[in-house]
């Protein structure tokens, strides 16, 4: 007979991998399937079911960075387990969560397909429960150590470039100490030529400046002026104008940054080095070969150098100097603009005019990176300990949060919300009118769905077709339009939806769009 | 009738099951729902319609279900019925026979489901 402990689904050693309940999906096709997998993994797991692969899609997009494993039948009617990964693959998803396959047809060529779309394991059928607690356990453990490892790697990283950063400064503050400036001029030239970077960076891609090579240039901008550090304090804290002699003096602490780094016994190899080398020599050059001290013109002067000249120029400019008044941040962006500074690359002007704005408040913003560093420490603590989601899991449940924010109010509408996801090419519709007009929840591939269903859901390629206008214009869309009921007749309704952009790397990209349909008056 | 009967009618072996669900009582819920599955009736109508490539679908869907509740005999039945409407070109007078022999086995399941005790 029977106890009560031996009828439980559990394995003899410890299954659970973490202090949370982790969460598994169910995707099968078939009521029994899915209750003896419940049956198996509710004791250990939040189990979430789903019964066709296109509610899976749904469920992942409601629980997309919660989810630990998703147990997937292959042979569905619809949209099957194949045309799941295949989702799942195209859109980085497969990345995020591990699948099991869990499927009777055990043909090679199955197998091998699924393992090419990305599976994590195969389990066949039977259920042996012992079999499923194991594997469940193991890909969850195993796939849990890797996030955490990827999470460490990238905190080890920022560490090591804030590190790096903090000892640049350190050195950088000594400078200009001596020069009689606040170490603030130091992180300003950071920030903007931070600032600077990105906008060439989106605009002139030629100049192959990534993300990685702006946060090298950014941090070694602060070495600048190191060469200062061997002219005498006279001539660097004079409140009136250089003598010609002083002048020419003043001039060759770009030579003498460039060599005091060249002679660094260990370092001098590496790119932070060399960048910090570039900018220290050539940062007084000028496109039309009018600066020191090498005269070079044009695109011969390093974008680096050409960038921290600039501001380097804008950061003078609006502080004040022993020897001048502040200028205001419009007086700054006028007199360099019209030359008065000397001649700047006008690509590299083009981008500084278009970011002036933003340069003015983020001077600001920047300033205070307590909050920050402390925060930094204690995800640390928390990923080493496991304790914590980690970076990325944070993000994906703070996504979550707003997600349910909303689901939940867009539900309570009377008309109908949209939220087009475009990356993941699907589209979440809510409130009362979208069973009115008979849409589903969902759309997933949504031109191929629309054309699909055009006939049965008019409403719905009516949308469409708006949308797409919207999306051709690349501006927000508002209009009044007649949506055709299922019943026959149709409802006057006021649509209106708007574009969500991001500034990338290879120029604006549509993320996706938010909208909603309104009746214009009361249904009956 | 009882579980063990019900496994004997089959050729099947009820200690293999409970090998896996631990219980008859759970073996029998399994087996009610499975016997009662909305794919029996789906692939009654993917038949009738001659839509093979549906039929196959859903007699796979049975013999996931069938697998995992070891029925001997009305598995083999299902397994013979899936690889005869694999491709979505069958033999069609072979497909027909194949699904009748399920038709009937899964009717005389539903009598003898409905007997357990």
């Amino acid at each position: 007979m029977s106890t009560e402990s031996s009828e439980a689904f559990t394995l003899d050693d410890d299954a659970i991998v973490s202090k949370r309940r982790p969460q598994i999906l169910i995707v099968d096709d078939t009521d029994v399937n899915r209750d003896i997998l419940s049956d198996i993994l509710e004791q250990d797991y939040d189990v979430l079911e789903a019964s066709s692969g296109l509610e899976a899609i749904e469920v992942l997009r409601c629980h997309e960075g919660t989810l630990s494993l998703i147990l997937l039948d292959i042979v569905m009617p619809d949209m099957d387990g194949f045309e799941v990964l295949a989702y799942l693959r195209k859109n980085r998803w497969a990345e995020d969560v591990p699948v099991i396959v869990i499927s009777s047809e055990t043909s090679p060529g199955y197998v091998k397909k699924g393992f090419e779309l990305g599976v994590n394991d195969y389990v066949s059928r039977p259920f042996d429960p012992e079999i499923i607690l194991r594997r469940v356990a193991n890909t969850i453990r195993l796939f849990a150590k890797q996030e955490r490892l990827k999470d460490l790697v990238v905190h080890s990283m920022q560490e090591q470039e804030k590190r790096d950063t903090l000892m640049v400064d350190i050195l950088s503050s000594i400078v200009e100490f001596r020069n009689g400036e606040s170490g603030l001029h130091v992180m300003r030239i950071r920030i903007i030529s931070e600032i600077l970077l990105e906008a060439v960076s989106r605009r002139f891609p030629q100049y192959g400046l990534s993300s990685t090579r702006i946060a090298l240039i950014s941090t070694a901008a602060a070495l600048h002026d190191i060469g200062k550090i061997t002219l005498p304090g006279a001539i660097l804290n004079k409140p009136g104008k250089l003598t010609a002699e002083e002048y020419e003096i003043m001039k060759t602490h770009t030579v003498i940054g460039d060599e005091m780094l060249r002679g660094l016994q260990h370092g001098a190899d590496i790119d932070l080095v060399k960048c910090a080398r570039s900018i220290c020599r050539w940062h007084h050059e000028r496109w039309d070969g009018n600066g020191y001290p090498d005269g070079l013109t044009g695109d011969a002067i390093p974008i680096e150098a050409q960038v921290v000249a600039l501001a380097d120029v804008y950061d003078a400019l609006v502080s004040e100097r022993v020897y001048k008044p502040a200028y205001t941040h419009d007086e700054a962006v006028n007199i360099i603009l019209s030359g008065g500074c000397g001649a700047f690359n006008p690509a590299l002007l083009a981008c500084f005019e278009h970011e002036s704005l933003r340069l003015e408040e983020m001077l600001c913003l920047r300033s205070d990176e307590s909050y920050e560093r402390s925060n930094v420490g204690i995800r640390v603590q928390e990923s080493l300990e496991g304790l914590g989601p980690g970076i990325a899991g944070r993000t994906a449940l703070l996504l979550n949060s707003e997600r349910e924010k909303l689901a939940y109010l867009a539900s309570n509408s009377p008309g109908l919300v949209f939220d087009f996801d475009a990356d993941s090419d699907t589209v979440e519709l809510y409130g009362a009118l979208r069973e009115t007009l008979g849409l589903p929840r969902t759309i997933a591939n949504t031109v191929e769905t629309v054309a699909r269903r055009a006939e049965t859901l008019p409403a719905l390629q009516q949308l469409s077709r708006l949308f797409a206008e919207a999306r051709a214009v690349g501006s927000d869309v508002s209009c009044d339009m007649a949506l055709p009921l299922p019943g026959g007749g149709e409802l006057s309704c006021r649509f209106e939806s708007h574009l969500i952009w991001i500034d990338s790397a290879l120029g604006p990209r549509c993320m996706g769009a938010i909208g909603s349909v309104f009746p214009q008056k009361a249904l009956a | 009738m009882d579980m063990q009967a019900f496994y004997q009618s089959v050729q099947a072996d009820l200690d293999d099951v409970l090998a896996f669900y631990k219980t008859p009582e759970r073996v029998r819920k399994y087996v009610r729902s499975a016997l009662h599955d909305k794919a029996f009736g789906l692939l009654d109508d993917a038949v009738a319609r001659k839509d093979w490539a549906v039929a196959f679908k859903q007699a796979h869907a049975v013999k996931g279900m069938c697998l995992n509740l070891c029925l001997g005999i009305f598995t083999e039945m299902v397994i013979d019925l899936v690889e005869c409407l694999r491709g979505g070109n069958p033999d069609e007078e072979e497909a027909l026979r194949a699904y009748d022999r399920v038709r009937q086995e899964h009717l005389r399941l539903l009598d003898l489901e409905e007997a357990l005790s």
